[in-house]
């Protein structure tokens, strides 16, 4: 199959066509990655069109539980739904274990959603760059609300909140302590912090984790001249306070754009992606070069056995990757 | 069941001991890194369930027995259609199904689910069934999939998941 088969099964919507797509991204073989390049290059002009949000949080912060009432209500408005999911846990032995798509089963169902999680395993830090791929892809197949999902811990956030135009923070009630915790770099990350489960005996709750949330933003400096984050509540299980959630969003959209900010955000993401592709070119190379591969193992073990110096390795490895 | 002559004596994870389940593990996860290098990714499992009536532990017992052996693995629901079964291992365009669903209604529902499967031009992926009324190996040609549909035996799960291996790859 040529470029033009997938590009033509894309743009018709095809379900298998827009799932092999995304699998040629995902894979490690290059002549499958240069297909895939081919595919996205045909692709681009058709892109870019979608509302484009990051949705992180700690684990058991409900966040399949959100996409799933948030992706119905906005299939119910109308739209074509895409969740991608970027997860950083799975283990280097085994394989990865995706199963929040299990939580999303009305959304899953739907003709007009997509949802696609993606295995981590094997990869060397390019996780962030197949997701701004597939996205492309589910873009060009009319897919006008991409939802990008990611566990809040390690460097994924920060790749996300790269990739999207807004992102989102869900946190829990009962944050006393739990604020204590939390890195500031989360917070200056998020456009909007919504707090989930505010339902039954939690609503008091989360009406006191809100105000904690908005003074500890307080001490935030604001990425935008136009945006002051909001603390909003929310309760994905009766779908209180989505439509609001949705609002802020479609608020924060245009006073971007009012303010030529979404754009300039896109431009810099261009960038950023551009160097994150630069890096990993980098160390694919560096690993595929023969010299390094052949003596890696070599001298890995003088480190681990103090018998070569950590900086010492790193020259010598480098000065073979020169040669 | 194929003989395994390089998978401990070629004994089922019962009867081989631990060490023996170790060797054929380790079996596995060489197969599954062959198979990566040649395909690009790892191999890629739906594990789900089709009938009225079933337990989600299963599905996540079955699930971790792929993961710790280095597959990758989409875990379904309970309950399923066929159609919703094969909708996901299409979207998440997955290597393999596994199934588990009362032997009774076994062709039926793979006969449906491969229906949706082929109206998808998506009939290129391996079934396989779970549980001990499912003998081993072929079981017959499957209904217009490329591959014939297999049975995974609990107790000699690991020799099973060797033979799908060398199909698949």
């Amino acid at each position: 199959m040529d470029a033009e088969f997938y590009i033509d099964g894309v743009l018709q919507k095809k379900r298998a066509i827009i799932a092999k797509s995304i699998t040629l991204i995902e894979s490690a073989l290059p002549a499958h990655q240069q297909l895939a390049q081919n595919i996205l290059d045909g692709l681009l002009p058709h892109a870019g069109n979608a509302i484009r949000i990051g949705i992180s949080g700690v684990p058991g912060v409900g966040k399949s539980t959100f996409i799933e009432s948030f992706g119905m209500m906005l299939i119910d408005k109308g739209h074509r739904v895409a969740v991608l999911a970027v997860d950083p846990s799975s283990s280097r032995s085994g394989g990865s274990i995706m199963g929040d798509k299990t939580r999303m089963e009305r959304l899953a169902l739907q003709p007009n959603a997509f949802i696609r999680p993606s295995p981590t395993s094997g990869t060397l830090g390019g996780v962030a760059k197949k997701t701004r791929e597939s996205m492309i892809i589910c873009e060009a197949a009319g897919h006008d609300v991409i939802l990008i999902e990611t566990v809040g811990v390690g460097q994924s956030e920060t790749a996300v909140a790269s990739m999207v135009d807004f992102f989102l923070v869900l946190m829990l009630a009962g944050a006393g302590d739990e604020l204590q915790g939390i890195k500031k770099g989360i917070l200056e990350l998020a456009d909007a912090i919504v707090i989930n489960k505010a339902d039954g005996n939690n609503i008091e709750r989360a009406k006191e984790a809100r105000s904690e949330y908005e003074s500890a933003l307080h001490l935030i400096e604001s990425k935008s001249a136009v945006w002051s984050v909001p603390v909003l509540t929310c309760s994905a299980l009766t779908m209180d306070g989505l439509e609001e959630v949705w609002k802020t969003i479609l608020d924060h959209r245009k006073k971007l754009t009012d303010a030529a900010e979404l754009d300039e955000k896109r431009r810099l993401q261009a960038i950023d992606w551009m160097w994150a592709l630069v890096e990993n070119g980098l160390k694919d190379r560096f690993f595929n070069n023969p010299l390094v591969k052949a003596q890696l193992p070599n001298i890995v073990a003088a480190v681990e056995k103090g018998k070569t110096s950590p900086t010492a390795a790193a020259n010598e490895l480098l000065s073979m990757h020169n040669q | 069941m194929k003989k395994m002559p390089d998978a401990g004596g070629g004994h089922g994870v019962n009867s081989a001991g631990a060490a023996g389940e170790e060797s054929q593990i380790e079996l596995i996860k060489g197969k599954v890194s062959q198979f990566a290098a040649r395909n690009g990714r790892r191999p890629r499992v739906l594990v789900s369930h089709i009938g009225p009536s079933g337990q989600r532990r299963t599905l996540n017992q079955i699930a971790a027995i792929f993961a710790r052996r280095g597959f990758d693995v989409d875990i379904g629901s309970i309950c399923q259609s066929p159609q919703q079964v094969a909708l996901m291992a299409i979207e998440n365009d997955v290597h393999m199904v596994c199934l588990l669903c009362d032997p009774e209604r076994q062709s039926q529902m793979e006969s449906d689910l491969f229906d949706v499967l082929r109206a998808n031009n998506s009939d290129d992926l391996l079934v396989a069934f779970f549980g001990d009324t499912h003998t081993g190996g072929d079981r017959r040609q499957a209904p217009g999939g490329r591959y014939p549909p297999v049975g995974i035996r609990p107790a000699a799960a690991d020799a099973d998941i060797i033979t799908i291996l060398d199909k698949l790859s």
